[in-house]
């Protein structure tokens, strides 16, 4: 597993494109939210939630594309498809990755996004950081399972938004009911519901990627 | 070890590529695949190192079946492809390393340059693949099967775009690989040069095996007079 995440680091930093171009689309799409959107502060805390894990969702996409288009430069990805490694350990350093880039880049639109959408931050943002880890994870391993299903598709930057985006829909929900009641400071107790189903999505993805990668992943 | 492979199969979009081929390949043989190009040498490679999923049929090592899914039945082989199957943008020193690391060999860096060195890629060792040549990246494939010493080696295509200085450092590993009785499966074009090397030759047409000739028991010549003539 090491091994694997260290093949990724070292792609990530020689080329910078997983988390440059997260950061700049994640930035671009809240400018523009900024500007078409002319309503009241009140009014817009009320559905930034939404547009938020709509730039996430979005932005997820680029990274996950580009997670797995370099395997198909020069066919690497036969080298541990040949290996006598378990599979599904590939899927689990592929989530790392993408959950670490996307959070990283994630880190860097948010501040804009909260700067230029005028939204305070009178909420706690112990809980505001542990449902972007479970919604970031949740969308990764979602992703990554479909992207180890397009991974030989011809037409694979289609494939992956059009497979993510019906199939993270419960997961992007979820996250932005619980952010609607962290926003409003509301306890957790009536909130834990979208927790528990976030969760369930991430664990059975998580579970069926290091199940089914194996054959996924074969021709 | 022996690889036996009997009434192999495979069919992609409902066309036929692989036809109840069987063949064996003896321990530390040079057995090579020759045919024309869609006749089914990549897949018989690919299918026999889990990169492909068999249709039907049986693989096996030294009276083991094969499984996909199981990591235990890819330690015994090593497959290097027609592309190089190595991340452009690492090195050849660290595409070494992870690959060494995918065989539980973790190899160190003098023990890699070894190898670096007997192909005349040491001086290119920390240059990121991308920037190589064809024939550079050939030889780096050859070193990948020189530094992962398992005793099963599927190649395909191995002399594509090596000089004659390349093929007599290829030629001069399968008699090393020999030595140390590995079993080699190779698939090309090149006849003279099969000739040269091979203990046994198969060739396929349309995805079924056409003739499998046993070098030890039938001259060079006769051998190449049967391949130009079925061809």
């Amino acid at each position: 597993m090491g091994n694997l995440i260290w093949k990724e680091l070292i792609n990530e930093w020689r080329s910078r494109e997983m988390v440059v171009s997260m950061f700049i689309f994640g930035l671009a799409v809240t400018l523009v939210f900024a500007f078409a959107f002319n309503v009241s502060p009140v009014l817009f805390r009320q559905f930034a939630p939404g547009l938020l894990w709509v730039v996430i969702l979005f932005t997820s996409v680029l990274g996950l594309n580009r997670l797995f288009s370099y395997e198909g430069d020069m066919d690497a990805h036969w080298s541990w498809i040949s290996a006598p490694i378990d599979r599904g350990i590939v899927f689990f350093s592929k989530l790392l990755i993408g959950f670490i880039f996307l959070s990283m880049a994630e880190l860097l639109f948010i501040v804009p996004f909260f700067l230029f959408l005028n939204l305070d931050v009178s909420f706690s943002i112990l809980f505001f950081l542990g449902i972007l880890i479970l919604g970031n994870s949740a969308i990764i391993s979602i992703g990554c399972l479909i992207s180890g299903l397009a991974l030989r598709a011809n037409m694979r930057e289609v494939l992956i938004p059009v497979l993510l985006f019906p199939l993270a829909s419960p997961v992007v929900i979820a996250a932005t009911k619980s952010t609607v009641f962290i926003f409003q400071n509301k306890p957790f107790e009536e909130w834990r519901i979208w927790i528990l189903i976030l969760f369930t999505f991430l664990l059975t993805s998580a579970l069926l990627g290091y199940l089914l990668y194996d054959q996924i992943v074969e021709e | 070890m022996q690889v036996e492979v009997s009434g192999l199969c495979k069919s992609f979009y409902r066309q036929t590529v692989l036809n109840k081929v069987s063949f064996t390949v003896p321990s530390g043989a040079v057995v090579c695949l020759l045919g024309p190009n869609g006749s089914g040498k990549t897949t018989i490679l690919k299918i026999l190192s889990s990169i492909t999923s068999i249709g039907s049929g049986k693989v096996s090592i030294n009276g083991k079946e094969i499984f996909p899914g199981d990591p235990s039945s890819r330690k015994f082989s090593l497959y290097i492809g027609h592309n190089a199957s190595l991340y452009p943008s690492l090195s050849a020193l660290e595409n070494l390393f992870f690959i060494s690391g995918l065989y539980g060999l973790n190899a160190s860096v003098d023990k890699i340059d070894e190898h670096l060195r007997f192909l005349s890629l040491d001086n290119h060792r920390d240059k990121q693949i991308k920037f190589y040549s064809q024939g550079m990246l050939q030889r780096l494939k050859l070193a990948v099967a020189d530094l992962i010493p398992s005793p099963v080696l599927y190649l395909d295509e191995p002399l594509n775009a090596l000089d004659q200085e390349g093929t007599n450092l290829f030629n001069d590993l399968i008699i090393k690989w020999k030595k140390v009785n590995r079993t080699m499966l190779i698939a090309t074009h090149n006849i003279d040069w099969v000739l040269g090397v091979a203990d046994r030759i198969i060739t396929l047409k349309n995805g079924q095996i056409d003739l499998d000739l046993d070098l030890k028991v039938m001259s060079k010549e006769d051998a190449g007079n049967l391949i130009t003539g079925s061809s």
